[in-house]
């Protein structure tokens, strides 16, 4: 499988971790899930499903609400372990003696606890890494500057508009330095004008943090502009239809990232769009052979 | 005063001085007119019922023998203080009472959020101890009274636990379903950041069923007033509710009154001070 090379100007600010670009970071092998109804019917969530994660690798993964594109993230996020198949890690757990969580995760809901400062909050993430008093509020310095809250660490959330909470629960996601970091439609909740300056800031990020990234949307746009890679998946059952490659410059001939509007501009754009679409709402042939 | 406390508390911006000081002024007066009118309508209402009992009374439709006008029993309290011997006979027996009342509402209240905090969080509990607590339930406690006396004797013990008992299902059961139907995400949270168990209890399952866990007191400081009060008449030589009782039977219909204001007191302050502790301790769901 060839790897396409639209990161070249991302991956020269990845110093931190110069490892092989197209090692796998997860690797999920026939994965199924059940869920059972309260009269006790069997609803396929997820199907046979197999897909390897790249490591630095942003994946979007898109589809219709019940595609069981959620209940792959709780999977990896560890959330959801009554299921079956297999996750292989790449690294196995070091006892977060890096300081790295193995995944972290921005819910879709606001997720931020009300009796919590946003330090706090951030804070909370860090406990499994035992980091010493300092180096914990180094971090929370670090990432909630990164996400623009610098003046609101020692706020509550019920003072901070929707964006503002969701942009804790990132910092709170990114201060544990995962090796997986899990978004569920993070920007779901948000309205349009946010969700395109939230998008933004994610493009901005994730070019500092250099992390894998697995990222469930029901936005077309959203998986295109954010996106290195864009899996399609489609309900009942829950199984991949398409994974395809995003092959849009994310930064102009200087380097610096493009804003989503621009990404939007690109001709390629508007054709990977359809691409989508079509996989989106092309009737299910598979089911229909299967029976 | 709240928004001082409150900007000192948190390192919110300072907000932005109004731009339009008549819309401004405007909005504080509209604000001004709906606190009076609320006040204004809260002495008016119990006022006229007052008045409507002494009309009662001065009218001869209440036989004033039994229930005296309260200009009567104002003033006839009023003598009982001045010479002493209500003052005397209210310190004596509300002090009693109080004596019961504490102990037990802080032992089932205790007891009550350590077995709500287990069933919430240990499914184990859950159902081991939960049929037995859904079917203990709807049973009134001053009812148990009766056992209590057969297992600890007629005594302060046995009102002490009666009220616990009454305090505990109220705590208990509010608890629990604080734990298990706070937002779910909180747990979610403590499992995807691998939180260590003791601080995922301590800071995220604690706090997540606080503003139901006070409600649980909340019920339980009524309860505990209705099981002290109900054993007192028939279970003690002293306190409120053996007070109240006498005072009956002597027909002295003063005391009686004295004794229902005085547990009326015992409410009201509690439900003071319980208020202060719930915005201090839930500042977040009060807004």
């Amino acid at each position: 499988m060839t790897f396409p090379m639209e990161r070249e100007a991302v991956m020269i600010d990845m110093t931190e971790s110069p490892t092989t670009r197209s090692s796998p970071a997860v690797t999920i092998e026939s994965l199924s899930k059940l869920y059972l109804t309260k009269s006790g019917q069997p609803v396929s969530a997820l199907s046979d499903v197999s897909l390897t994660v790249e490591s630095a690798q942003t994946l979007a993964i898109l589809g219709p609400s019940g595609c069981g594109k959620s209940t792959l993230l709780r999977v990896l996020a560890g959330l959801d372990k009554a299921h079956r198949g297999h996750v292989r890690w790449a690294e196995a757990p070091a006892g977060h003696a890096d300081g790295r969580l193995r995944t972290a995760t921005v819910f879709q809901q606001d997720s931020t606890l009300p009796w919590l400062t946003v330090a706090d909050n951030v804070a909370l993430g860090l406990t499994r890494l035992r980091l010493p008093r300092k180096d914990v509020r180094a971090r929370v310095e670090e990432y909630t500057a990164l996400v623009g809250l610098d003046a609101f660490r020692s706020a509550y959330p019920h003072e901070l508009s929707g964006g503002m909470k969701q942009r804790v629960s990132i910092a709170r996601a990114l201060a544990a330095r995962p090796a997986l970091l899990l978004m569920d439609e993070p920007l779901a909740a948000l309205d349009a004008q946010t969700r395109i300056v939230m998008q933004a800031e994610l493009t901005r990020i994730w070019r500092t943090i250099s992390s894998t990234v697995v990222y469930v949307t029901h936005d077309i746009e959203e998986a295109i502009t954010l996106a290195d890679r864009v899996i399609v998946m489609t309900a009942r059952p829950g199984r991949i239809r398409s994974d395809r490659r995003v092959e849009i410059a994310r930064v102009d001939a200087a380097g610096e990232p493009l804003s989503p509007l621009q990404v939007r501009a690109d001709p390629g754009f508007g054709a990977l769009a359809l691409d989508l679409w079509a996989d989106l709402a092309e009737p299910d042939d598979t089911q229909r052979e299967d029976a | 005063m709240s928004t001082d406390a409150h900007a000192r508390r948190t390192a919110l911006p300072p907000a932005s001085a109004p731009d339009d000081d008549a819309v401004y002024q405007h909005a504080l007066r509209a604000r001004r007119r709906r606190t009076v009118y609320r006040i204004s309508l809260g002495v008016a209402v119990p006022l006229a019922l007052i008045l409507l009992w002494e009309a009662a009374g001065a009218l001869g439709v209440m036989d004033t023998r039994f229930i005296p006008r309260p200009s009567t029993v104002v003033a006839e309290m009023a003598d009982g203080f001045v010479n002493g011997t209500l003052a005397a006979e209210l310190a004596e027996h509300g002090a009693a009472s109080l004596l019961r009342l504490a102990p037990g509402f802080l032992l089932g209240a205790f007891a009550g959020l350590v077995m709500g905090l287990l069933m919430g969080v240990f499914d184990a509990v859950k159902f081991g101890f939960g049929p037995v607590i859904s079917a203990t339930f709807p049973i009134p406690k001053v009812a148990i009274y009766p056992l209590l006396i057969v297992l600890f004797g007629i005594g302060d013990l046995s009102i002490v636990l009666a009220v616990a008992i009454g305090v505990f299902y109220m705590v208990c059961v509010n608890t629990m379903s604080g734990v298990v139907y706070s937002n779910p995400v909180y747990r979610d949270v403590a499992t995807a950041f691998q939180i260590p168990k003791r601080i995922e209890y301590l800071k995220i399952v604690l706090p997540g069923a606080l503003p139901s866990i006070m409600a649980g007191i909340r019920l339980g400081l009524g309860v505990s007033l209705i099981v002290l009060v109900a054993t007192e008449f028939v279970g003690a030589q002293a306190g409120m509710g053996y007070y109240i009782w006498t005072s009956w039977q002597t027909l002295n219909i003063t005391a009686m009154f004295s004794g229902l204001v005085v547990i009326s007191l015992f409410g009201v302050l509690s439900t003071w001070l319980l208020d202060v502790i719930e915005v201090r301790l839930i500042p977040w769901s009060r807004l």
